[in-house]
Order: C-alpha cells, then structure tokens, then sequence
C-alpha cells in the first residue's frame, strides 16, 4: 500500500503541475504541446487519443508515447461513434485499424484496446488508449485520465471559442471596412451627381438666358420696322392726300423693305440653328 | 379735360428718324407741347440735356453705339431730373422689367404711340 499511495502522490504531484502548464496555454498549439510532452510522466500508454464533438464537429486529438502528437477534423473512426452512441466502455485486445495510421501495432507484445464514453457539460468526448506489456495502462490510471481529460477538454473548448470569436470579430472588422468603402464610394458618387446636377442646371440655365435674348433680339429686330409702319399708317390721317406720297408711302416703303430683310435674316439664323 | 400747350421741354431718342418723324408728328397734333427735339445719336442727346434741361425723354432701347440702358446709366450719373418713357418695339417682359429698376423712368410704352397715348403722357408731365 505504501508503494500505491507514494505512486498516487508522485502521479497527482505531476497532475497538478501538468493542469498548471494547461492553464498557462495561450493556444490551442501550445495545449496539444504541453500535453505531448507531459502525457508520459502521467501514464503509460501507446497511443492515446480524444475525440470531442463540439459545435457539430469532431476534433480528434492523437498522442503519442514517442512524443509527437495528431489533429483531425470531422474523422471519427467507428469504434468512436460506437462509443458516442453507446457510451459503453471498451477494454479489448482487437486493436482498431485505425492505429496502424500512428504505430505499427504488429510489433506490440500484447496490446490492449480500452475506450471511454466522457460527458462534460455540453461536450460529449470519445477517450481511447492502446497500451501493451511494455507500456502497461491499468485500471488505477482511469481516474487520472478523467482528469486529464476534463482539464484538457475544458481549455481546449475555451481557446476554440475565443479563437472563433476572434475570427468572427476579424470578419466583423472586415464587414465594417468595407461598409465603410462602400459608404465612402456612395458619398463619392452622390457628390458627382450633385456637380453634375449643378453643371446641367447652370447649362440648362446658360441656355435659357441665351433663348431668351435670342427670341428678345427677334421679336425686337422684327418689331422696329413694324411699329415705324404702324405709326405711319396712325399719323397718315393727318396729312393731306398729296402729302402723303412724301410724308408716308416713302417712309413705309423704305421700313417694309427693312422688315422684309430683317425676316429674311431670321429665317437663315434659325435655319442654321437647327 | 383742358389742354392747353406747355412750355415742356421733349427729348426723342431714337436711332431710326422714322420713328422720331411719326412721335414728332403725334405730339404737333396733340397741341400740348411745341419744344421738341429729336436725336438719332444718343450721345448728341446727352449732350445737349444740359442746355435744353428736357422734361421727359422718350427714350428707345434698342440703339447701335450707347443703347438705351447705358444711356440712362449715364444719365444717373450726371444726376439729372429729368422723366424718362421708355419707347421701345420690343414687347419682352424681361425689359419692361428690368426698365422698372431705374428711379427716374416712369413708364413704358411700345411703339408705336397713337395720338390718344401721346395726349395721355403730355398731359401726365402737367400734374
């Protein structure tokens, strides 16, 4: 029993300072890392790997005793999805194929299977380990691998929503730039149509004023001869008939002949108008 | 209404001496006014605004040289009092406005006069 509790005691002492070094992980890098390099002086093992379904993923999670370790996404092997449905614990010596991927497992001396079902508040987690006589895992390390689990699952799903959020929020910043550009880009158009607005108004306005002394000019240029005649014919009644051939026939002979050419005037003005 | 002829003083001005024979002619047969003087060259008529001191001047827009509207800036700019009707053939509203905007013109009128508007300008100078 003494050799058990000291076990025990060295075994929480390395738990503790490996749950430290978990806390510490600014990413999820670093945690795979930290526990990579840790794993071994907590139990004996071949392979062990976690797979955790969260947010409708799975992230699986492979480790080594030599070190090293594996990510995967979305690549739950069927003694996993057993395991996620059934929630019945494995200890087996048919080792899924699945672990040729990371060990040769023909050169084990007796390799064992186990698996476990894990819940952890919202998360459901896949634990399975290969060891053999070499690297010889026993019941007595189940409780420690729990809690190896539960810290590691626990960091791990609090670094993968902080690096959502951070993606989301880059995403958002971006969303925002480009609001931005747009709205920039939208002033920029309204104020050239506010120029071209103010540019076809004065036209249009340049234009009038131009009609406008253009048909002023006509209906002054056409007029003046005109009214000579009118003012003529008002004025004739007051000359006697023989006077008349000197005092207004001249006179309106001479202002009709200037209408007549101030007409004809107009009409090749406006003839090279149109 | 008793019309009698007055000692005014009438300036026409006007380019075209036809138009200046047929004004000429209006005001002798209305009998109000025997003092008047007619000028084709505006600035002839400028001139002589000293001397004669006209009470009214008809005056035409539309001349070569000094057209109606710098005459009456010239005439402002001498200070002198003296009425001025404008006589124009141009039927444009935009100059019987802009004819509005000048203190000492008090009227418009477009050619050609009659004997009855002739009687009723005169006869507006007597009051």
């Amino acid at each position: 029993m003494d050799i058990l509790s000291t076990k025990y005691r060295i075994t929480y002492e390395a738990f503790s300072k490996l749950s430290g070094r978990i806390n510490k992980a600014r990413n999820i890098e670093e945690l795979v890392l930290v526990i990579s390099k840790n794993l071994k002086y907590l139990i004996d093992f071949r392979v062990f790997r976690m797979s955790i379904v969260l947010d409708n993923n799975a992230h699986s999670f492979s480790f080594f005793a030599k070190n090293g370790s594996k990510l995967e996404m979305n690549k739950l092997s069927s003694f996993e999805t057993n395991l996620l449905e059934h929630k019945i614990p494995i200890r087996h010596s048919v080792i899924p194929d699945k672990f040729n991927e990371f060990i040769d497992t023909t050169l084990l001396n007796n390799p064992v299977f186990w698996g476990w079902f894990i819940e952890r508040d919202t998360l459901n987690i896949s634990a399975t380990i290969l060891s053999d006589d070499i690297k010889v895992f026993t019941k007595m390390d189940i409780d420690i691998m729990h809690l190896l689990v539960d810290s590691f699952c626990i960091k791990y799903q609090q670094l993968y929503l902080s690096k959502q959020l951070t993606l989301k929020n880059k995403s958002l910043k971006s969303a925002l730039k480009l609001i931005e550009e747009k709205k920039k880009e939208i002033e920029k158009i309204l104020g050239q149509q506010q120029n071209v607005i103010i540019d076809k108004t004065k036209e249009v306005k340049l234009k009038n004023t131009q009609l406008l002394e253009i048909s002023s000019i006509n209906a002054h240029n056409l007029r003046e001869p005109l009214s000579r005649i009118l003012g003529l014919i008002e004025i004739s009644e007051h000359y006697n008939p023989d006077q008349l051939n000197e005092h207004i026939l001249k006179h309106i002979r001479t202002s009709a002949i200037d209408l007549d050419n101030v007409l004809k005037k107009v009409v090749k003005k406006s003839e090279k108008q149109y | 209404m008793d019309l009698k002829t007055s000692n005014f003083n009438v300036f026409l001005v006007d380019d075209q001496p036809i138009t200046n024979i047929v004004t000429k002619k209006l005001i002798e047969v209305s009998g109000l006014c025997n003092n008047v003087y007619d000028f084709t060259n505006p600035k002839e008529a400028l001139d002589c605004i000293c001397e004669h001191k006209p009470d009214l001047i008809l005056l035409d827009l539309n001349m070569p040289k000094i057209d109606g509207w710098q005459f009456l800036e010239q005439l402002n700019f001498r200070k002198h009092k003296s009425k001025i009707i404008i006589l124009t053939s141009s039927t444009c509203d935009f100059d019987k406005e802009k004819a509005k905007s000048y203190f000492n013109v008090i009227d418009f009128y477009v050619k050609p006069l009659n004997l009855k508007s002739t009687i009723a300008i005169l006869t507006s100078l007597n009051k």
